[in-house]
């Protein structure tokens, strides 16, 4: 049997299933098509993407200009000393972290806010809560109590936490070589001693 | 205007009845005659020829669904003028391709022309397609006798192409033993 028999013997088929046949090729193109109507808003999600990926890159790569101008240039040059300072800085926190603990737990802490551990004369701790208090002791007292033997490179008040309280500390820096430095931390309020260094 | 209108046309000897036909299956039949020859021009001639084989069937012959009538009047003549014009070759087209999917399937079965039964064969596959589920029919007809392209036909039939080929596959197995289970030696 050759093949083009089957296709002519399929011009003689009845005409209800050729019709019937051609109910489907004339179907709306929403059935025949559906598969877009999945796509089109995957694609219009994909232009949103790449829409705002485009602008993120574009924002990374302007061109800001961020060379110093020649006032900071100038600035820079007069002012080198200060420059190395803080680069030498961050040294000291070991330090200052163990000198802190030795110094503060020589304190009964918990005594700062009664009114029997008040006995200096520069002030009172009338007004103070228990956890916040106000300086009553100077500079010079905090640095007499240290005896240094050299001139501190510098000293200021800081307020630190101890025990829940919010102290306030002279801090105190002495150098010790050329780019370390020792630093004490005295308090600025008058404290009873627990007991002899 | 209505089929019957359009019949009754051409049994009072109308003229119009042509251009009433052409008004309402001018698009129909010119892709059953592009879908076989895929060229415009070939196409419309075999559309005019299909007219005036219609205008001198009718009468004595009344279509009872006259699209379906007119299609295969066009189908027939189409297939006709793609055999003469490629008589000697095979190209890759719709039609070689349903071609190629029966070549495959028949085999090599040595029946004389003289004892083919083509009338039997007409209503065997009739029949075989009778019994096949709407939609796998469909699929078939798009395919074998609308020569649409496997993917308009997947399309049609709101399948995948792999999934219209896959079933075309098992319709033309399941017809070849069909045909062989009702004496055709394929």
């Amino acid at each position: 049997m050759k093949p083009e028999y089957i296709i002519d013997a399929l011009s003689n088929i009845d005409e209800e299933m050729i019709l019937e046949a051609d109910k489907i090729r004339h179907m709306p193109v929403k059935r025949k098509i559906r598969w877009q109507y999945y796509l089109t808003p995957v694609a219009l999600v994909s232009c949103l993407v790449l829409f705002i990926h485009s602008q993120n890159l574009f924002s990374k790569n302007q061109y800001t200009d961020t060379s110093p101008t020649a006032a900071e240039e100038a600035a820079c040059e007069e002012a080198p000393a200060e420059a190395e300072i803080i680069s030498v800085y961050p040294i000291q926190p070991y330090e200052t972290e163990t000198i802190l603990t030795a110094v503060t737990n020589e304190y009964d802490i918990d005594s700062i806010a009664t009114e029997d551990a008040v006995t200096d004369t520069a002030g009172s701790f009338g007004s103070d809560t228990k956890d916040s208090f106000t300086v009553t002791v100077s500079e010079e007292e905090a640095l007499a109590e240290l005896n240094l033997s050299e001139e501190p490179a510098d000293i200021h008040l800081e307020y630190l936490e101890n025990n829940g309280y919010t102290i306030p500390y002279y801090i105190i820096s002495v150098q010790i070589s050329e780019n370390k430095y020792m630093v004490y931390s005295v308090p600025a309020v008058e404290v009873n001693y627990l007991e002899e260094q | 205007m209505e089929d019957t209108e359009i019949i009754a046309l051409y049994l009072e000897r109308n003229e119009n009845a042509i251009h009433e036909t052409d008004i309402k299956y001018h698009n129909y039949l010119f892709t059953i005659a592009h879908n076989i020859l895929h060229d415009s021009e070939d196409s419309s001639e075999c559309l005019d020829d299909t007219y005036v084989k219609t205008w001198n069937s009718i009468p004595p012959e009344i279509p009872k669904i006259f699209p379906a009538w007119l299609s295969k009047i066009i189908r027939n003549i189409s297939l006709d003028l793609y055999r003469k014009k490629n008589r000697d070759k095979r190209k890759a087209d719709t039609y070689s391709e349903a071609l190629d999917d029966f070549d495959n399937m028949i085999g090599t079965g040595n029946q004389p022309e003289e004892q083919f039964n083509f009338t039997l064969l007409q209503e065997t596959i009739n029949e075989f397609l009778q019994n096949l589920p709407l939609l796998q029919r469909n699929l078939f007809l798009c395919r074998y006798y609308y020569m649409d392209s496997l993917k308009d036909a997947a399309a049609y039939c709101d399948m995948s192409q792999a999934a219209a080929k896959s079933s075309l596959f098992r319709m033309r197995n399941d017809l070849k033993e069909y045909l062989i289970k009702k004496g055709f030696d394929l």
